[in-house]
């Protein structure tokens, strides 16, 4: 996680210090949101929720302290797109969660699973003094990079949901979590929403890459798989709509997309000659 | 005509569809394609399995995204998306007008309330909540709330913009020219068959010949501080048949236009050396040598090399700056070492314009250094339409997703006989919707609705 650049060595140890106290606060609130959804206690998933709202603030000191310190956003290295895509997806849960109260309990999967991509920053190798490429300039790359952000939010609120609902139906209703109805209409919404972002992700690549080199699709490995991602989550849709999948089926369907769509983030760029490899991990 | 339709619409056609297009980018990741893997790979693929190469080759699988079943699968579902959008449209259309009808509710939530409300209260409860009271559907003691009407038109707005993607990449991949040309800085280009280093030309598409002469005057790499390319720019002069000449910047991200052919920069790059041999006995030989970029920019670049028609075996050690590794010189140089059969081999640096004398007599001078790009000529067909598409399909996407029509029909019945004074009726409220998606959600709004109402009122 240090780099050792001198110039910006305090900088970077503040982006140090700022990601660890994120990291604390947000496992606190993932005891917190367990704690409410066992218990039924309304209290603690307010505080969970208060607490990773805390997190956001050095979690936003972190990024923003690092931006300075090597002088690119944080889409070039593969920890620092981690730590975005963790905060993105932490951003989206406090919004979608402040709306309605009652749905905080998803938290309990949330918080976790972006705990996770946290501290796989730790097991990265991170270089220093990396420069952005030529190419990674203008408007649409800009889009590309950002929309993912909220895309992988949208994903991990409607996996949340559906990991939530395969647990709950189980089990007998304790009329402490969001219904099982209510937690599908979650999974189905945010996967219309996660639909609608990657639609966006792939858009802007395509017009990012006819912008770079004439040709706005190349059928290279992660633009394949990318549509397959985005394929498979219109097909859920579909399917949602014309032959009444729901619940269950709905969600077994979302955890196989999400899985998808890390395996296109995260390992087949390592698997496959992709002209994403260099940039992904 | 009307069973091809039905098949056409049919969920299961839909579903099968976009389950095959999925299946056709999965195979193009697994199975070499042959546009992306040099024939050297492809002739050891056919070598380790010539069974499966066989059958690859007999279904066109190596080359899926120009093979007939691709575009017939492509040409299938433009004909669904067609047919679905005529009907969506329609259904868009009546349900727009419908509106105010009373048809029975297929989503609903009824509720009920006790509230003395007025027409205004709940008007303007409504109002805070994104609702729009529909007039005409409302009766002394019935009303009907709608929201987010626009999302009707989200499926048909999706669908649309599908649709011009697809004709927009039919079009593109009939007729599409595309090509690759090495040059060095100071050569000229004017689209000779054998000059391409590559081209790749749609189904129905001629043979790409560019009707204008490319020189490229001037290529520059820049990098960053820590030796990586940041940017590279180039600056070509464009003569038309008629004479006329367009002097055209170019760099990454940044390609020129000239008469609808777009000229990238293709992101390769390197130096070129002129070597030339002055023999006693023959004619001088030139050897034009591309070298490929170093992995670091005061890197040396290693090439062997034979003269044609001659014994001389050259090993080149090319320096771009010198100074870097010795501190003596400051300017691109040659390490040369010479071999000839039976002599010991010459070793030599050479500066731009310098020469030596060969074991056998003959002169090599290093005549000059320049640079070579990879610049892509590439005329594309229908990208407004693409782009237009684009717009469409995420602009029906959210109005489809976030935007779900909804409509909420409130009912108020008939206050109790014993209670005189308006205010003071506690009337029964009942509160209905209907929305396609959320139902759980809607329902819950409904609620709140209900609550609001309840609380508004006087008791």
């Amino acid at each position: 996680m240090i780099l050792t650049i001198p110039d910006h060595r305090h900088l970077l140890i503040l982006t140090a210090v700022a990601h660890w106290l994120a990291v604390s606060l947000y496992l606190s609130a993932s005891g917190f949101f367990f704690h409410g959804l066992r218990s039924g206690k309304t209290k603690s998933l307010k505080i969970g929720f208060w607490l990773t709202a805390a997190g956001m603030l050095p979690h936003t000191l972190a990024l923003g302290a690092r931006w300075l310190a090597v002088g690119h956003g944080p889409y070039l290295q593969k920890d620092e797109s981690l730590s975005v895509l963790a905060y993105g997806t932490i951003g989206m849960f406090l919004l979608f969660s402040a709306k309605s109260a009652r749905l905080r309990g998803i938290g309990t999967v949330l918080l976790p699973g972006v705990l996770i991509f946290m501290t796989a920053q730790l097991f990265l190798p991170a270089e220093a003094g990396i420069r952005p490429p030529a190419t990674f300039n203008g408007i649409w790359f800009a889009i590309h990079v950002t929309s993912i952000i909220p895309a992988m939010g949208a994903f991990f609120i409607a996996i949340s949901s559906s990991i939530l609902y395969l647990w709950q139906e189980k089990r007998p209703p304790s009329g402490k979590l969001p219904s099982l109805p209510v937690l599908d209409a979650c999974n189905y919404k945010y996967a219309g929403f996660a639909f609608i972002l990657w639609g966006i992700m792939i858009v802007a690549g395509a017009a990012w890459a006819e912008q770079s080199w004439g040709s706005y699709w190349s059928w290279d490995p992660i633009e394949n798989w990318s549509l397959i991602t985005w394929l498979l989550l219109g097909l859920l849709l579909h399917l949602r709509r014309f032959h009444g999948w729901q619940g269950k089926k709905a969600a077994w369907l979302m955890v196989a997309c999400f899985s998808i769509s890390i395996l296109t983030l995260f390992f087949l760029p390592v698997l496959t000659g992709s002209i994403h490899k260099e940039y992904l991990l | 005509m009307k069973r091809l339709t039905r098949f056409l619409l049919s969920p299961f056609t839909i579903i099968t569809l976009i389950t095959a297009m999925g299946a056709a980018s999965l195979m193009g990741t697994f199975i070499p394609q042959s546009v992306d893997k040099t024939p050297r790979f492809l002739a050891a693929w056919h070598a380790a399995n010539p069974l499966l190469y066989t059958v690859v080759k007999r279904l066109q699988l190596d080359r899926i995204y120009t093979s007939v079943w691709f575009l017939a699968l492509i040409a299938t579902i433009t004909c669904s998306l067609s047919c679905s959008l005529y009907y969506q449209i329609r259904r868009a259309l009546n349900a727009g007008k419908s509106t105010t009808d009373h048809r029975p509710v297929s989503q609903s939530t009824n509720l009920s309330c006790h509230a003395a409300i007025s027409e205004n209260t709940l008007k303007r409860i409504m109002r805070g909540r994104g609702y729009h009271h529909s007039a005409a559907g409302s009766s002394h003691n019935h009303w009907i709330f709608s929201k987010n009407r626009a999302g009707l038109w989200g499926g048909v707005v999706f669908h649309l913009g599908l649709l011009c993607i697809l004709l927009a990449g039919l079009w593109n991949a009939s007729l599409r020219q595309r090509g690759l040309a090495i040059l060095t800085v100071g050569e000229t280009f004017a689209g000779q068959a054998d000059r391409w280093a590559s081209t790749r030309t749609g189904i129905l598409a001629k043979p790409f010949k560019p009707k204008f002469t490319t020189r490229l005057d001037k290529f520059q790499p820049r990098y960053w501080p820590n030796g990586q390319v940041k940017n590279l720019h180039g600056k070509v002069t464009i003569v038309e048949r008629d004479g006329k000449n367009t002097f055209i910047p170019i760099a990454v991200n940044h390609p020129g236009n000239i008469n609808g052919i777009k000229l990238f920069l293709s992101g390769d790059y390197g130096y070129a050396l002129d070597l030339l041999l002055n023999s006693n006995s023959a004619h001088p030989i030139l050897s034009h040598i591309l070298l490929t970029t170093p992995a670091r920019r005061n890197d040396a670049v290693a090439y062997d090399m034979t003269i044609p028609t001659t014994t001389y075996r050259l090993h080149i050690n090319f320096h771009y700056n010198r100074g870097k590794a010795t501190m003596l010189l400051a300017s691109p140089s040659v390490g040369l070492t010479v071999n000839v059969s039976r002599v010991p081999p010459l070793n030599a640096i050479l500066l731009p314009g310098q020469s030596i004398v060969l074991p056998l007599g003959d002169t090599l001078t290093f005549n000059r250094v320049s640079y070579w790009t990879g610049i892509i000529f590439a005329k594309s067909y229908g990208i407004p339409l693409l782009y237009a598409g684009f717009g469409l399909c995420i602009t029906g996407a959210f109005l489809m997703y976030m935007l779900p029509v909804k409509v909420a029909y409130i009912q108020i019945g008939a206050a109790r006989p014993d209670q005189q004074k308006e205010t003071e009726r506690l009337q029964q409220i009942s509160i209905s919707g209907r929305t396609r998606r959320y139902q759980p959600l809607f329902s819950q709004e409904l609620q709140e609705i209900a609550a609001e109402l309840q609380k508004t009122a006087p008791t």
